[in-house]
């Protein structure tokens, strides 16, 4: 299939022996349902996104290809299985696309499970399931939780699967903020920086080695919002309460119908969905290290 | 009838008294915590029901009128039938307006 880009357009790296190296030991990964390989003749280019893409390697056979091509006038394409997704005024720029868009088509090929907006951790074989809207702090709270020990199922798309529900990994590398990499104390140096918004992209080996755990089974329901300066408050939501955070952060419930409000509802009715209001890493880990070991 | 559309019962002032509320087949109902939860299938929606209005939802099967409803619900709260009757025509036209209910007699053949 690459070859078929070498027609119009230069896989960037731009030589014929790096391009067939590239064709040749391009790496395949797996983000839930979504297994797709990245082809990128550049070096440095294709080692940054591998160290992105490190913890969804797979051995599986792709259904979907990345291409990052350089085109006539210099500039970068991504192409998705041949179809140009984006064209980027350098390679810097056009990896950041890549990154953005495996997330996206992450979402969409996944329509078989119920998928949150939420983090989730493992802790003690129970997985805790923090779902919230951007910049309500739960990849900050993720990242810290997994720096204490917990096990990191992902930051930012929670598949759910079975009956009773349980939480399928989706490691992708946790993007934080300026303000989360120093609330985890993490060395901007080897992270890759995200599209907008000066994110950056860490992956869960860098907070704690071997952090990455496999699937858990939903026992806590954590809704974080960070707060500047405030005491570290957990409280007990009540199950109306819970549901309506969960549907509000659910993803597809088109594809899922009232069924997907019958997996929710079990979760909210769990009577272990809290909201917790928090601003330090290690007050919020002692609240919520009590409440695990409760629940 | 799609959701945002205008009942035409909403128009009028005063309670339909005959109105025949009919939960529409997109409109799932789930209990959660003893409360009433409806999920619009069409539009994607949850509406979370106060008690009130879910003793009002479980009475929108095509065979209730708002009058025997507010009947209902005058006689299990003991409360005035009259002020019950506003509150049961105006969730009723907000239902409506939802998207959630219609009238059954629309649809029901004339003897």
């Amino acid at each position: 299939m690459g070859a078929v880009l070498l027609e119009s357009a230069t896989p960037v790296g731009g030589h014929d022996h790096q391009i067939d190296r590239a064709v040749e030991a391009a790496p395949v990964y797996a983000g839930l349902s979504f297994c797709f390989g990245v082809r990128c003749a550049q070096d440095d280019l294709a080692r940054e996104l591998d160290g992105a893409l490190a913890p969804l390697r797979t051995d599986a056979e792709p259904s979907h290809w990345y291409t990052l091509v350089r085109t006539a006038n210099g500039e970068v394409e991504v192409r998705l299985d041949g179809v140009a997704v984006v064209r980027a005024r350098d390679g810097w720029w056009a990896s950041r696309w890549l990154m953005w868009h495996v997330n996206r088509a992450v979402v969409d090929a996944t329509c078989e499970h119920l998928l949150l907006h939420a983090g989730a951790v493992v802790t003690r074989g129970a997985g805790v399931l923090i779902p919230g809207a951007p910049g309500a702090g739960k990849s900050t709270l993720v990242a810290g939780l997994v720096q204490r020990g917990c096990g990191y199922l992902t930051d930012e798309v929670v598949a759910l699967a079975g009956d009773p529900p349980v939480v399928l990994p989706y490691p992708k590398a946790l993007a934080l903020s300026a303000r989360s990499m120093d609330a985890v104390n993490a060395e901007p140096a080897g992270t890759v920086p995200l599209k907008g918004k000066g994110k950056r992209q860490v992956v869960a080996d860098r907070l704690r080695r071997g952090a990455v755990a496999g699937p858990a089974p939903v026992r806590v329901v954590i809704v974080p919002r960070y707060c500047a300066g405030a005491t570290t408050e957990l409280e007990a939501m009540d199950p109306t309460e819970a549901l309506v955070s969960l549907v509000t952060n659910a993803v597809n419930l088109e594809h899922h119908g009232v069924g997907g409000i019958a997996t929710l509802a079990v979760l909210a009715e769990s009577g272990a969905c809290f909201r917790l209001d928090y601003a330090d890493l290690d007050d919020a880990w002692r609240v919520l290290d009590a409440t695990f070991e409760r629940t | 009838m799609r959701p945002g559309d205008v009942n035409p019962v909403l128009v009028a002032d005063a309670p339909d008294v005959g109105f025949v509320p009919e939960a529409l087949s997109h409109a799932s109902t789930l209990e959660v915590d003893g409360r009433t939860v409806i999920y619009d299938e069409r539009a994607h929606c949850m509406l979370v029901l106060n008690s009130s209005a879910g003793e009002l939802w479980r009475r929108c099967d095509g065979t209730h009128t708002v009058d025997s409803i507010a009947d209902a619900l005058a006689l299990s709260h003991d409360i005035g039938r009259d002020l019950v009757l506003g509150d049961v025509w105006s969730t009723v036209c907000k239902l409506a307006e939802l998207g959630l209910v219609a009238d059954a007699r629309a649809h029901t053949p004339a003897a």
